[in-house]
């Protein structure tokens, strides 16, 4: 028989980097995980990748073990690093940072087709656009 | 004595359409927080997670310090921006406190329970009872917040390489071990209880270290168990066995200081590694003067025995 899942938590952290500090100690703590395993995982994991944030979805079982999958990094630092820009705006809604192309929006949209709530690529396009918009991004063209 | 100071954070909740959810996180990231987490919770009693309702929450913290004050009004004048510019989404709704002095690293030990890890060896919480068969070596640990405490895989593999090589190997008459990246202590106090008596403990987070040492005591092996706050790239005295549970990229940066420091015909584990990672440790590890005595395997882990040649003076 399967074992039973208690919770699915998906946490955005920094590859090679973890930690028990927040936000790792607070999402795993409270399920009775135990956190330096999920730590070494996760670090043993993602070490090629020292720089990036590669977001990981952790599943908590009754017995307090886990697994895990890590994801393609968040569309938010794909469309940064896009408009070749290091920060989104703090005001998104008055303040413009940088612009990107539809291609390269396209292309962030088909990357990360997988963990999108999209049904199609129109769809998974809408959401990078909403991103792009909410970080004081343009799109071009 | 002085008092520590207890750790503080806020704790910023915000529920939010899932579509503002990857912004809101690098906005979040941005402004200080070193990582946000979401989360889905099987209801008690349920059989399936509930349908999505459209709308995530996500955590995030933040040190409770001086800067708090003007971080909340940086998340609160970004998440205005945001309902002006998508009028027809749902209001994304702010929550905070502060958390004072938290045990996230406590709640996991009820879990933790007394496991036999190989043959002899049984890894015991010090909050648990066990009675153990009388060729039982128990090594009692209280992790703290540090690594090592049997459960994992790359630990366990350890600990049954060394007491293989312990209780098989006779011609060694006195073991010399090091224990480089040490976490808790559980592998340098495995091979004293094994019945090394010179062992060294090297941990560069000093709160591993301090749990390390103890533990030692717990152990009733510190006259034996040297723990040492430092780089394992300083340690000088020839071993002739080295544990080093690291990780693929902290091994390979290590490898010409183990290798030096390892006695001829002296043993070297190395754990840690995924398997994908294979490959480069073997064109960097099995390679003159090391050969590979030994291989183990658990799930994705490996851990590497290796063997100096004994090719020359020691």
């Amino acid at each position: 028989m399967a074992k039973k899942v208690i919770a699915n938590i998906k946490l955005q952290i920094k590859a090679g980097k973890a930690t028990p500090s927040p936000p790792i100690g607070p999402a795993l703590g409270q399920h009775g995980v135990n956190i330096m395993e999920f730590c070494k995982a996760y670090n043993a994991m993602t070490q090629s990748q020292e720089g990036m944030i590669v977001p990981v979805v952790i599943t908590v079982y009754a017995d307090r073990s886990f697994t895990f999958i890590t994801k393609t990094p968040p569309a938010s630092v794909l469309l940064k690093q896009a408009a070749k820009v290091a920060k989104g705006a703090a005001d998104p809604k008055r303040e413009k940072v940088g612009t990107v192309t539809a291609k390269q929006v396209q292309d962030i949209a088909q990357l990360k087709f997988n963990d999108l709530n999209a049904v199609d690529l129109e769809g998974a396009v809408r959401i990078i656009a909403g991103t792009a918009r909410s970080m004081g991004i343009e799109i071009a063209g | 004595m002085t008092q520590k100071e207890p750790e503080k954070w806020l704790k910023i909740q915000i529920s939010a359409s899932a579509e503002q959810i990857d912004a809101l996180s690098n906005f979040l990231e941005e402004t200080g927080a070193q990582g946000v987490f979401s989360e889905s919770l099987m209801p008690p009693g349920a059989d399936d997670f509930p349908e999505s309702s459209g709308l995530e929450v996500i955590n995030a913290f933040f040190p409770a310090d001086v800067r708090a004050e003007k971080r909340m009004k940086a998340v609160q004048k970004y998440l205005k921006s945001l309902e002006e510019i998508f009028p027809d989404a749902a209001v994304p709704v702010l929550s905070s406190e502060t958390i004072t002095d938290p045990d996230w690293g406590e709640q996991w030990k009820k879990y933790f329970k007394p496991i036999r890890v190989c043959q002899n060896i049984v890894v015991k919480p010090t909050w648990e009872r066990y009675a153990p068969d009388s060729r039982d070596i128990v090594v009692e640990i209280d992790p703290g917040m540090a690594f090592g405490t049997g459960q994992h895989a790359s630990t366990r593999m350890c600990m049954e390489a060394i007491e293989d090589i312990i209780l098989k190997d006779r011609s060694t008459g006195e073991w010399k071990v090091l224990d480089a990246g040490c976490g808790t202590g559980i592998l340098g106090i495995t091979a004293a209880k094994m019945g090394a008596q010179d062992v060294i403990c090297v941990d560069n987070d000093p709160r591993a270290t301090e749990i390390a040492a103890q533990n030692t005591v717990i152990n009733a092996v510190e006259d034996r168990v040297q723990i040492l706050n430092q780089d394992a790239a300083r340690i000088s005295r020839p071993r002739n066995l080295i544990i080093a549970n690291l990780t693929a990229k902290l091994l390979l940066k290590l490898r010409p200081q183990l290798v030096r420091l390892l006695l001829p015909g002296g043993y070297l584990i190395i754990s840690g590694i995924i398997e994908n990672d294979v490959p480069a440790m073997e064109e960097h590890f099995i390679v003159a003067p090391l050969v590979q005595h030994r291989r183990l395997t658990e799930k994705e882990w490996v851990c590497c025995v290796l063997r100096k040649e004994n090719g020359g003076p020691s």
